[in-house]
């Protein structure tokens, strides 16, 4: 039985989740609901719960909040929102599971059936921290949580050179040579770091501005990188990406 | 060096003077009384130069006087006048100014007015000899010759114009030549009983056959010659026929007469001015001393000889020098002048080339900074139009989110309306999503067909469900597609889906049924809504005031300006079949990357 906490300061949201959760009655238990931050906080203090779902805004204060005030987080979240651009922003990083309001039927069953399979992973705390981490933190800072074969990785922004697809996996390669390979689109990774000064020159390839050494001219171009990887430009991206590394 | 005694380098100007003596006095006497100016008059003038002119050689105004009697003839329309007018000014150069070049530029002046009028032709024998006599004196041999051989065999100075000849043949050196225009002017001497020109000639000619060791000839000349000195007193040959006669009996071996007549020659006054005579007569005398074994009068006599010979030679070669000299100067100016027009033209040449050079390069530059100024120009104006195009385009985006959000919330209400509150908040929470996404993407001028066609299928699953599934629907890709790496404006579909179900299938008793295809055909992407429900002119029949669709007409605006600005042919063809409408939306085929 996964044991659950809501936490939100609207009671109508909460009951969505109560009604949600009637048809896992027999997985999911709610153990209580809170409407402020100190409520939750002694709740999960006192409960242990397996999941919180935790809303982003309440009242004055954050979901973030509640998660601070916690030691040794051992739970998974589930975030609750309904259009807090930075906040998504910040779980989208940190591989947090999020629901937008009103929450769709759908999309809530993934993340239950999500939950229930990964809680025996038990990375809760390093998760948590990244996203406190990444919340306070500018783009190019931040940390992203990567799921690899062995558990999660943690890595910071700044030192991915680029990233190749490889059908539905992505090779990731980092400034001290290492490479990783992760089970998600290059598109989720372009979506994920288009603002920190990454660009998607090829349909295959997607490269971080700050390592370019060197860029030849041709029908498309090359681009040699510091690592002295060449990689072929889209004859389609060359204006874009030519406009891209002036305005860089 | 000149090889023969000429005793009549003054010209003919002089024989004239010995033929017309007239008495001065009487000649300024007439001109004083005559009182106006006439032809008369102008003859008087002239004859008044001709008999004074060289009585006042030093007279400075001489030339004057000859100008101003030209002026009198040309004023009078005289042309004789003025022809004697200009060989009078010709003598005053040439012989009072010593300007020899003009003063046959002025006998020339005169030839041609005496070539012009016949009547005058007397004239011309004269003139011709003062050209000659000038060219002579200026060692111009040949062209000498040329102006004595014009003067004509029937003129009064036929006589001396041959002797001349025949003194210049000599000169050059042409014995033969020489000889035979000397016999001429002795028979015609002789013809003329002219003994003075006869003693002259004979005279000349004597040295020139003693020269060609013509002796025994050379002897009978020079005899004659002294007998018609003698019998006339032709003092003015005499001094030259005895010293040319001491060089005649010397050549003969006539030592004693030879001694004779070259001592004859030195007691004349009049060999004493002449150089010439002088020096023949010394050297007849060296010869006949040493023959005689004086040879201290020998040497003497020889010394003397030199020394004349000496100077002779520099006379001439003065002359010469002077003549080169004059060339050279001639020459040299020519050589600047000419050197100056070079220079000029080069100056001129090098001015031009530059000039065009400079100028065709300024043109270049020109046509470089225009063609560089249009480019930017273009550039800026393209740039400036894709910016109103993308302004037009995100405007008219943004009109379609309200419009679809209402048309949503309408639908929604309508939902609500017919249904328990639990299917109406899931149905709510559908809209939800397709809200968010639309808004999402709306902020992006292109989205991946994957993008749109997910946000169009639940839109049509909402859609399905307020209508109680009463239409089916089917989305299919061409397989020749990557849906995910092809780019479309969003939304472009929605309002005819819309269109489709709010005026097709709803309004239509039975089930509904839309499809949804995308293609590729050549560069272009064809989406296709094909519905079977109750058609436009049914639909139009049924609310006429609802004709136009506002989705509708601001897709239509989008893909033109689409078409603007990237310069393609997009469209849309509505088709109305026997049963619904067909949408076919042509856009152009764009991959992302």
């Amino acid at each position: 039985m996964i044991k659950a906490i809501i936490i939100d300061d609207e009671q109508h949201c909460i009951d969505r989740i109560v009604a949600l959760l009637k048809p896992f009655k027999n997985t999911v238990e709610i153990i209580e609901s809170c409407t402020t931050v100190s409520a939750g906080i002694e709740a999960i203090e006192s409960l242990q719960p397996d999941v919180v779902f935790l809303d982003v805004q309440i009242h004055d204060k954050t979901g973030f909040d509640v998660l601070k005030a916690i030691k040794h987080p051992a739970f998974e979240v589930i975030f609750t929102t309904a259009f807090e651009f930075y906040a998504v922003q910040a779980f989208k990083f940190s591989a947090i599971d999020y629901l937008l309001k009103p929450i769709d039927e759908d999309d809530f069953r993934l993340a239950i059936d999500k939950v229930s399979t990964k809680l025996e992973a038990k990375d809760f705390s390093k998760k948590i921290t990244a996203l406190l981490n990444n919340i306070s933190k500018t783009d190019i800072q931040k940390k992203i949580t990567i799921p690899t074969v062995d558990g999660l990785e943690f890595l910071e922004v700044s030192v991915i050179v680029r990233c190749e697809a490889d059908i539905n996996y992505t090779t990731i390669f980092t400034k001290d040579r290492h490479k990783l390979m992760v089970s998600k689109t290059l598109k989720y990774f372009e979506a994920l770091l288009v603002n920190c000064n990454f660009f998607r020159v090829h349909n295959s390839h997607l490269i971080n501005l700050d390592y370019i050494k060197k860029y030849s001219k041709g029908k498309g171009g090359y681009v040699t990188l510091t690592d002295d990887s060449v990689i072929e430009v889209s004859t389609r991206r060359k204006d874009d990406f030519l406009k891209a590394i002036r305005c860089h | 060096m000149k090889q023969v005694l000429s005793i009549l380098l003054i010209g003919y100007i002089h024989l004239a003077i010995s033929a017309q003596q007239v008495p001065l006095d009487s000649i300024v006497k007439l001109m004083e009384n005559h009182g106006k100016i006439d032809t008369a008059f102008v003859d008087m003038r002239l004859d008044y130069m001709k008999n004074k002119l060289f009585l006042t050689p030093n007279d400075t105004s001489w030339l004057t006087y000859g100008k101003q009697t030209l002026k009198m003839a040309q004023d009078l329309n005289y042309p004789r006048g003025e022809a004697m007018a200009y060989e009078r000014i010709g003598i005053v150069y040439q012989h009072l100014l010593s300007n020899p070049y003009k003063a046959i530029d002025n006998f020339q002046k005169s030839l041609t007015l005496i070539e012009k009028y016949n009547h005058f032709k007397f004239l011309e024998a004269s003139t011709l000899g003062n050209i000659a006599n000038i060219y002579r004196e200026q060692g111009e041999l040949k062209k000498a010759l040329k102006y004595y051989k014009k003067i004509s065999i029937n003129s009064e100075h036929r006589v001396l114009a041959s002797a001349e000849i025949g003194n210049v043949y000599s000169d050059l050196g042409v014995q033969d030549s020489a000889i035979f225009y000397y016999k001429r002017a002795i028979k015609w001497s002789v013809e003329e009983k002219n003994p003075l020109f006869e003693a002259y000639t004979r005279t000349n000619m004597s040295l020139i056959l003693s020269r060609i060791n013509k002796h025994k000839e050379a002897l009978q000349n020079i005899e004659q010659a002294l007998e018609l000195i003698d019998a006339h007193g032709l003092e003015f040959v005499r001094s030259t026929a005895y010293a040319n006669a001491g060089v005649v009996y010397l050549g003969n071996k006539d030592m004693e007469k030879a001694s004779l007549y070259a001592h004859k020659a030195l007691a004349l006054k009049e060999s004493l001015d002449n150089l010439v005579t002088q020096k023949a007569i010394w050297g007849t005398l060296a010869d006949v001393y040493e023959y005689q074994g004086d040879y201290k009068n020998a040497f003497e006599s020889y010394k003397k000889y030199t020394i004349l010979n000496d100077s002779l030679a520099s006379k001439d070669r003065v002359l010469e020098v002077s003549r080169r000299e004059i060339q050279y100067e001639a020459d040299k100016n020519q050589a600047l002048a000419q050197a100056e027009i070079e220079r000029q033209k080069l100056i001129k040449n090098s001015s031009i080339v530059g000039g065009s050079v400079l100028f065709a390069l300024s043109i270049f530059g020109l046509f470089l900074y225009k063609r560089k100024r249009d480019a930017v120009t273009q550039k800026q104006e393209a740039e400036f139009n894709t910016k109103v195009a993308n302004t037009e385009l995100k405007a008219l985006r943004a009109q379609m989110n309200p419009h679809f959000i209402f048309n949503s919330l309408n639908s929604v209400n309508d939902y609500i309306s017919k249904n328990d509150v639990e299917a109406a908040s899931t149905y709510l929470t559908k809209f939800a999503k397709i809200m968010r996404q639309t808004l999402e993407n709306s902020n992006r001028s292109e989205i991946s067909l994957e993008d749109d066609l997910k946000v169009l299928d639940l839109y049509l699953q909402v859609e399905s469900m307020r209508l109680k599934h009463k239409f089916t629907y089917k989305i299919t890709v061409d397989a020749a597609i990557d849906a995910e790496n092809t780019l479309v404006p969003p939304l472009i579909l929605q309002p005819f889906i819309e269109n489709s179900i709010w005026h097709g299938i709803s309004k239509k008793e039975s089930k509904g049924h839309i499809d949804i295809s995308i293609k590729k055909e050549e560069n272009m992407l064809i989406c296709t809504v094909d519905d079977n429900g109750v058609g436009r002119t049914l639909k139009a029949n049924i609310h006429s005031t609802e004709n136009k669709s506002m989705g509708i007409s601001i897709t239509k605006s989008r893909i033109d300006i689409i078409n603007k600005k990237k310069n393609t042919k997009g469209a849309i063809l509505m088709t109305d079949k026997d049963e619904g409408v067909r949408v076919e939306v042509k856009l152009p085929f764009q991959l992302a990357y």
